[in-house]
């Protein structure tokens, strides 16, 4: 009886987490998913390199020959906001992945052990979110250096924090759960009743929070790259190609718009994703802060 | 209500501490030497000396540590090795304009998503709450840069009804500065705003929800008041913990939204100092941002103790 | 006698079936009417009604008279200006019907200042009349007290002052007494009885307790799934109470049944507004039922000396 109550809930979250039927979720999952196809499929399928400069092409607007126009130095504005989005989803993915194998460790332990152990581990990331999170990344963008792996590991060392807190808040709630006390009245190791009864039931939350800080990464990525701190030209990236291509919004908005707009839109992916996540997940749960 | 407020000041101390030696840590965590870095192609044996001389590059980590954090709280910031000049007149030249750009970006952010947040939750399922929530979601998604560089080209470059960049000082004249203040501003607010529409829409649908608003209208207060009186009061303490939270957020923005407009400010010094490696620099204003925003969060905490009575009364935990 | 509150063939659906139907109810100047039943069988939702607290999406058909006011489908001014002058409400859940931010002061002037020009001592000297009427000890004290400094008890009190402020002309009261300790419980209870038969206030009594019905009431309405099955005085009610689920309501009460015996309890619970069939809405649950109840709507039967009830049984030509 115990034993089936215990896997019930250990696949509870994790099938819940994949039959997700949320409309929000669907539509997110979805334009991220098309977009990452035609970041890939795009480039391959364009007759012009993101780099390829076409001088007597220079702004021209948009054509059958370039869809979304071209910028100043005649490069193709479609094939380049592709390349580009690439490069946030990149960011996105890598840092995400950084935070979550950062803070889900963390957060475990801590809230798992409590105690000295608890304040080893959280204080000193209670110091990190004191800092605004833009500010963090520039003091780390400020000794090691610009460009997109430095980028990656800052924005992932930034949400770290948040991720061990609600790695840490699930699972001291979860700590007090019955399917614990069952395992550990089984003779269960404490590191064992950590990955295979409290880790999976409180997935669910990280999976939330991260894909909405994948979200704000895109923005941090095109911003820190705006202004010149983040992936280094010539390779496009979407805020590197608004900061260059601010100086002729006049003559040739087109080249300001569709970055901007693929920033917004990825953002809005992974958004719809984490909002329709949580409330699938925590039907009475609050409205999401940043 | 003051004992537990101490309280906090107390629990703050240690936190700013830790955030002292992480942006100290900045200079000593570049690779090679930094008085080469930041004197690049400058850099001569000369030059490089009299930097490690004036940052006491030789002494020990900590002496170095309580030489700095000492001279900061006696109000010697350093001094900007390029220009000579010290870093406290460039703190008290772009404070002003970074302190005017939040506080007109907050009250704003505040004023909006308060406003449309409660029509929301008033008109929950309806019309109004649809176009908030779609508004919210935008405002969350959109990057604030670009918002910025759009707001230019609607309103400076195709009806040039407003300056698309510069800053003119308070000092100088009123109408002048507000006027490239306002879409800094707007831009600069955006986020916030929809993050409070999201906030307030929840807290109100909560309050709302409440016996005591049932009862007041059952006892024929108008809805206006039982709405702006009762609900709004209730729902404040979970708004202002949010704008405490959020205040980072725009005290980091600043940085962005300073170049697209080229505002003198704060957030121009990190980037500028920043991109030419002067690092004394770059200590000086992320401490002196940091603080501003570790101070924004315990006034809103002060707030929501001030305004609920069961906390006002309540001793220190 | 003038009917004060006047409810013909009241309908309320939230779009998931109606939660009343074809419910009808008076209530004279100076009565007091206790409406008994099990929760989920829409005793609040006819409060709300009453007050015009229903939500926006609820359907509502039929006829609500107050004092020659049609109230349904009234103007929210028109409404307002009847809300806590004429008509009251006393809340449900003691606790939770004071605004926590506000002084008990500042809530009962609120009152006052909305429907009267009124300045602010005379509105404090009535509130601390009132607050001594209904027992709330230091009146004046009081006026400046949070509700999280007061008990539970005093809290009701207060919330009854607040209601009784402007001398409505009828009540409604909303379980007025089920968050408190039993003791607590029999002590408002004699102040409301007491205040409310110095004033003559009508009151519309809605609870699920027969207890508090029986030591209040004059008149008592028993519903069931958003009808009225039986409605009599309370003597006749408790003496010879006529409809099944009356009779398995006062065996279920320790106070009504006989010593000794077990306490019976009613199989099954109140059907969901959705399951609702047009019979008998008792008849799943009813030990009497018999083919008809299940298909027909048993006919609202008079008895001699007045009383009603809704029950095949109870028919003349059963």
């Amino acid at each position: 009886m115990a034993t089936t109550v215990v896997t019930a809930r250990r696949t509870g979250t994790i099938a819940r987490l994949l039959s997700v039927t949320d409309k929000r979720f669907l539509i997110g999952s979805a334009i991220i998913l098309v977009v990452a196809i035609a970041a890939f499929v795009v480039p391959a399928l364009s007759p012009y390199g993101p780099n390829e400069i076409i001088p007597q092409n220079a702004l021209s607007g948009p054509t059958f020959q370039h869809l979304l126009g071209s910028d100043d130095l005649g490069r193709d504005v479609f094939v380049r906001v592709m390349v580009g989005s690439r490069v946030s989803l990149g960011v996105a993915i890598g840092s995400g992945f950084i935070a979550v194998l950062l803070g889900v460790p963390l957060g475990l332990i801590a809230g798992f052990a409590s105690g000295l152990v608890d304040n080893i581990i959280m204080r000193p990331l209670d110091v990190l979110m004191a800092f605004p999170a833009i500010l963090l990344a520039v003091v780390i963008v400020a000794f090691a250096g610009t460009g997109t792996t430095v980028l990656i590991v800052a924005i992932g060392i930034v949400y770290t924090p948040v991720i061990a807190r609600v790695m840490r808040a699930t699972t001291m709630a979860s700590r007090t759960q019955t399917y614990v006390d069952v395992a550990r009245a089984r003779g269960a190791s404490a590191l064992r009743i950590l990955i295979r009864h409290v880790l999976p039931n409180s997935i669910g939350p990280v999976v939330v929070q991260a894909s909405l800080l994948m979200g704000f990464a895109i923005l941090l990525e095109a911003a820190f790259s705006f202004i010149g701190l983040g992936v280094r030209p010539p390779n496009p990236s979407l805020g590197s190609m608004l900061a260059s291509e601010r100086d002729f919004l006049a003559e040739a908005p087109w080249v300001v718009i569709a970055p901007g707009m693929a920033v917004m839109v990825l953002v809005l992916g992974f958004n719809f994703i984490g909002d329709g996540l949580r409330d699938s997940l925590d039907p009475f749960g609050r409205a999401r802060t940043r | 209500m003051i004992r537990v407020l101490l309280h906090r000041v107390v629990l703050i101390v240690p936190i700013l501490f830790g955030a002292s030696i992480i942006v100290f840590a900045i200079i000593r965590l570049v690779p090679g030497d930094p008085a080469v870095i930041m004197l690049g192609l400058n850099a001569t044996p000369k030059l490089i000396l009299h930097i490690h001389q004036q940052l006491g590059l030789s002494q020990p980590v900590y002496v170095q540590y309580s030489h700095w954090i000492g001279g900061i709280l006696h109000g010697n910031w350093g001094y900007d090795y390029l220009s000579g000049q010290p870093i406290s007149g460039l703190l008290t030249t772009t404070l002003p304009v970074t302190g005017e750009l939040v506080v007109l970006a907050l009250g704003l952010a505040v004023a909006l998503g308060v406003a449309i947040g409660s029509l929301a939750a008033l008109y929950r399922g309806r019309l109004p709450d649809w176009v908030s929530q779609v508004i919210s979601m935008i405002g969350i998604s959109i990057p604030d840069f670009w918002l910025g560089i759009m707001l230019t080209l609607l309103f400076a470059l195709v009806l040039g009804v407003l300056p698309s960049s510069g800053f003119t000082a308070l000092t100088v004249s009123v109408p002048d500065n507000l006027i490239h203040m306002i879409l800094p501003v707007v831009a600069l607010a955006s986020g916030l705003t929809a993050v409070l529409i999201r906030i307030t829409r929840a807290a109100m649908l909560e309050v709302l929800g409440q016996e005591y608003i049932r009862f007041a209208r059952a006892s024929g207060v108008p809805e206006w008041r039982v709405v702006l009186h009762h609900g709004l009061r209730n729902a404040a303490a979970p708004i202002l913990t949010v704008i405490g939270l959020q205040a980072g957020y725009l005290f980091g923005a600043t940085i962005v939204i300073e170049t697209v407009f080229s505002l003198p400010g704060l957030g121009q010094l990190i980037l500028n100092s920043t991109l030419t490696h002067d690092y004394p620099v770059i200590q000086a204003s992320v401490l002196v941002l940091t603080l501003l925003f570790v101070a924004t969060n315990l006034l809103t905490d002060a707030a929501v103790l001030a305004i609920d009575p069961r906390l006002r009364q309540a001793r220190a935990a | 006698m003038t009917q004060l509150l006047d409810i013909r063939s009241l309908s309320v659906d939230y779009g998931y079936g109606a939660v009343i139907r074809d419910l009808s109810l008076t209530v004279s100047a100076g009565e007091i009417v206790g409406l008994v039943g099990e929760s989920g069988c829409g005793k609040t939702t006819l409060g709300w009604s009453v007050l015009g607290l229903l939500p926006r999406s609820a359907r509502v058909d039929g006829s609500i008279m107050f004092d020659g006011t049609e109230l349904i489908g009234l103007q929210a001014r028109k409404r307002r200006r009847l809300l806590g002058v004429r008509l009251s409400l006393i809340p449900q859940a003691a606790m939770a019907s004071l605004d926590p931010m506000f002084t008990v002061g500042h809530q009962i002037r609120e009152i006052i200042m909305t429907h009267q020009r009124a300045r602010r001592s005379d509105a404090d000297a009535t509130t601390v009349g009132r607050l001594r009427e209904v027992g709330v000890a230091a009146p004046e004290a009081r006026l400046h007290a949070f509700p999280h400094e007061l008990s539970g008890g005093t809290r009701q009190r207060v919330a009854t002052a607040a209601a009784m402020i402007l001398n409505p002309s009828m009540l409604i009261a909303d379980e007025p007494t089920s968050s408190l300790d039993v003791t607590i419980q029999a002590q408002v209870l004699g102040v409301l009885r007491s205040i409310i038969l110095e004033q003559g206030t009508a009151v519309l009594f809605i609870t699920h307790d027969l207890g508090v019905v029986a030591q209040i009431s004059d008149r008592i309405a028993v519903m069931y799934a958003g009808e009225i099955v039986e409605e009599a005085s309370a003597e006749d009610l408790f003496e010879d109470p006529k409809h099944p689920y009356t009779k398995k309501l006062l065996a279920a009460h320790p106070g009504f049944s006989n010593k000794g015996q077990r306490l019976a309890t009613i199989q099954g619970s109140v059907p969901d507004p959705a399951q609702r069939t047009g019979g008998c809405r008792f008849a799943p649950r009813c030990p009497v039922a018999i083919a008809v109840c299940q298909e027909e709507r048993p006919p609202w039967v008079t008895l001699d000396s007045g009383r009603h009830v809704r029950c095949v049984h109870s028919a003349p030509n059963h």
